[in-house]
């Protein structure tokens, strides 16, 4: 075999022998992604059928072109997020909690100032729980985004609060062809297929206490139809209360 | 084999969404149009409507309604475009502002600390919305696009080809690709500075206002360590061609009304030129181009006391005895002018400390207690008067 691969006269099997690599690599690169375990306080709700408040989700999904720009596209940010609702809705009814959808029209600062908050202490606990960026004092799970969660309540009547974090790309025919014929032509260079980042955080509303936590990037996964978004969900909400 | 990679190659080709041209044919959008959600300018809307909506709580915005309800303003005396367009002001001490493809307008306050008039400013706003109104963001994104897919395209077909060399040729495209890429944004200022400068003359702004916004720049950049000028002008038109430019577009106006409205602009940032001046002094810039931003704000001759008084402060901030020297001097200058301004006898008192003349600090800090009775730091001035 080794014969064959080195012999230049044989660069038909030369070439089905790099695309095998290739592809072996592909498969490799897409199980070593950046995974993690839930993190929580609780793992069971203080009481029944408590009310939960979906917070907008701040979401983006692009497509990444031939060169691999992100280009932010619309319609599937707006169709995932839609799919995104209706899985966590259906995955609460299990979990006997009911959703509350957030109304945008209701103190808006406030809202985005949470939102903008709760982005970066994510990113922290990324960071802290899961990166290399460990506190050494941290012993515990213990993080909050303040108590003004709680201002929350003066339209609401909710016990928690759900934030999430998505961010996805898909790679283009033209970016899937690229790769391939790239992966063939320089062995060992493979351009970067779509990842998926996402985190999401469970907020008790008394004290702005987040109680549960799952976050991870990824490099498969799907959310821009319903079965999809359902298998992603019950991915990202491993361990939820309930 | 090759050919079998070229069939490829060529079919990727085909498959490409984006001519490689790039963005030739966008055309203007209207007002109070909106991109339809499959299009690609409707992922570059969203991305921006969700920073705009992080934005608007910035702690780094100047949240003031007149201030935003004055640029709204300006914006509707200049353009149709007045329900797309929202200012937004961030409290950064540089001369920038920019458009996002959705209509958000972001302009720094080291730029309205440095228009002259509104006349200025409204060149800039008119530019601005220039660029909105011909879609240069959606039109920079496909050509970026293309550009990129072309480079991609361009590494596979040299290897396959089996170009010898195929390095050094690949570094050629990339500089074609810096060279278009600064061709096409001198393209879009050239055209947002004519749909400006058209805006401004309807408006009844004096024209001639337009390019001294960029040759104060420019000297400004002149008188710095580096001489070169910023990063955005190198993808800007030179100066000298846009007033060429602009002297023929005036042309095409028979009568042509050249107010300037320095008043306006002046007043209704005054509640804020102590704040904006001081962070301009922050930035430690060599001191002459502190001193000509200076020079431009108080052009006044009744503000003469205060340019005095601001120079001074450039150089007692530096913190150096030589140019303390030069700051007690520059006080008494603002004090000659002005006998009233009582932050000029605080100044000029406490520096009159450091060096060791007592009597006449104490008697200049007992003017500025005369003065301003009422003002914060009145007692702590006291003190050292005792």
């Amino acid at each position: 075999m080794v014969y064959y691969i080195y012999n230049s006269k044989y660069k038909l099997f030369n070439l089905m022998y790099r695309t095998f690599i290739i592809f072996l690599l592909f498969f490799i690169c897409s199980c070593a992604s950046f995974n993690t375990e839930p993190k929580y306080t609780i793992q069971t709700f203080d009481k029944n059928n408590p009310e939960i408040l979906l917070m907008p989700i701040d979401i983006e999904i692009c497509e990444l072109t031939l060169a691999g720009l992100c280009e932010p596209n619309a319609i599937w940010t707006e169709n995932s997020r839609e799919n995104i609702i209706y899985g966590f809705k259906d995955l609460l009814k299990k979990r006997n909690a009911n959703l509350v959808k957030f109304n945008k029209d209701l103190d808006n600062d406030l809202l985005v100032q949470l939102l903008k908050l709760h982005t970066q202490v994510g990113h922290e606990i990324i960071n802290n729980e899961y990166g290399q960026y460990k506190m050494p004092t941290k012993e515990k799970f213990s993080w909050s985004i303040g108590k003004k969660a709680n201002l929350l309540n003066r339209n609401y009547t909710s016990d928690y609060a759900l934030f999430l974090y998505f961010r996805d790309q898909y790679s283009s025919d033209e970016r899937v062809i690229y790769s391939i014929l790239t992966a063939i032509l320089f062995p060992g260079v493979i351009p970067i297929g779509g990842r998926q980042m996402a985190f999401a955080s469970l907020v008790d509303l008394k004290n702005g206490d987040i109680i549960w936590f799952n976050g991870y990037y990824r490099s498969f996964g799907d959310v821009r139809d319903r079965e999809s978004a359902k298998k992603t969900l019950n991915k990202l909400f491993e361990q939820f209360p309930g | 084999m090759k050919k079998l990679l070229l069939i490829f190659f060529i079919f990727i080709l085909n498959s490409c969404q984006t001519p490689l041209g790039g963005a030739k044919d966008v055309e203007n959008i209207d007002p109070e149009e909106r991109p339809g959600i499959e299009s690609i300018e409707a992922g570059l809307w969203m991305q921006m409507n969700n920073y705009e909506e992080q934005l608007k709580t910035s702690g780094s915005r100047v949240k003031d309604k007149n201030l935003d309800k004055y640029l709204k303003d300006l914006l509707c005396t200049l353009t149709v475009y007045c329900k797309d367009i929202r200012v937004y002001v961030l409290d950064i001490p540089y001369f920038n502002a920019f458009m996002a493809p959705n209509g958000m307008m972001v302009v720094w306050t080291g730029l309205l600390l440095r228009a002259e008039n509104e006349a200025q400013l409204s060149a800039v706003i008119g530019h601005e919305a220039g660029h909105y109104i011909r879609r240069h963001s959606l039109k920079a994104w496909l050509d970026a696009k293309a550009r990129t897919d072309l480079m991609a395209l361009l590494s596979i077909g040299l290897a396959v080809g089996g170009v010898p060399g195929g390095g050094s040729i690949f570094n050629v495209t990339q500089l074609l690709q810096v060279g278009i890429m600064a061709k096409h944004s001198r393209d879009n200022e050239r055209e947002a500075d004519e749909i400006g400068l058209d805006a401004l003359i309807k408006a009844g702004y004096d024209p001639d206002e337009a390019p001294k916004v960029w040759e104060n720049i420019i000297k400004e950049m002149e008188l710095g360590e580096n001489k070169k000028p910023p990063a955005f002008l190198a993808s800007h038109p030179n100066p000298k061609e846009r007033i060429k430019n602009l002297e023929q577009q005036t042309k095409r106006y028979s009568k042509i009304e050249r107010k300037k409205n320095k008043e306006n602009l002046k007043k209704i940032i005054h509640p804020y030129l102590k704040k904006w001046i001081r962070n301009e002094i922050r930035v430690n810039n060599k001191i002459e181009q502190t001193e000509f931003v200076f020079s431009k704000v108080f052009n006044d001759t009744n503000n003469l006391y205060l340019l005095k008084f601001y120079q001074g402060e450039i150089y007692r901030l530096k913190k150096d005895e030589e140019k303390n020297k030069k700051a007690i001097k520059l006080y008494r200058d603002s004090i000659k002018e002005n006998k009233d301004f009582p932050d000029a006898y605080r100044e000029l008192g406490l520096l009159l400390l450091k060096e060791n003349k007592n009597n006449e600090a104490k008697e200049k800090l007992k003017k500025y207690v005369d003065l301003a009775p009422n003002a914060k730091d009145v007692e702590i001035v006291k003190s050292y008067i005792k």
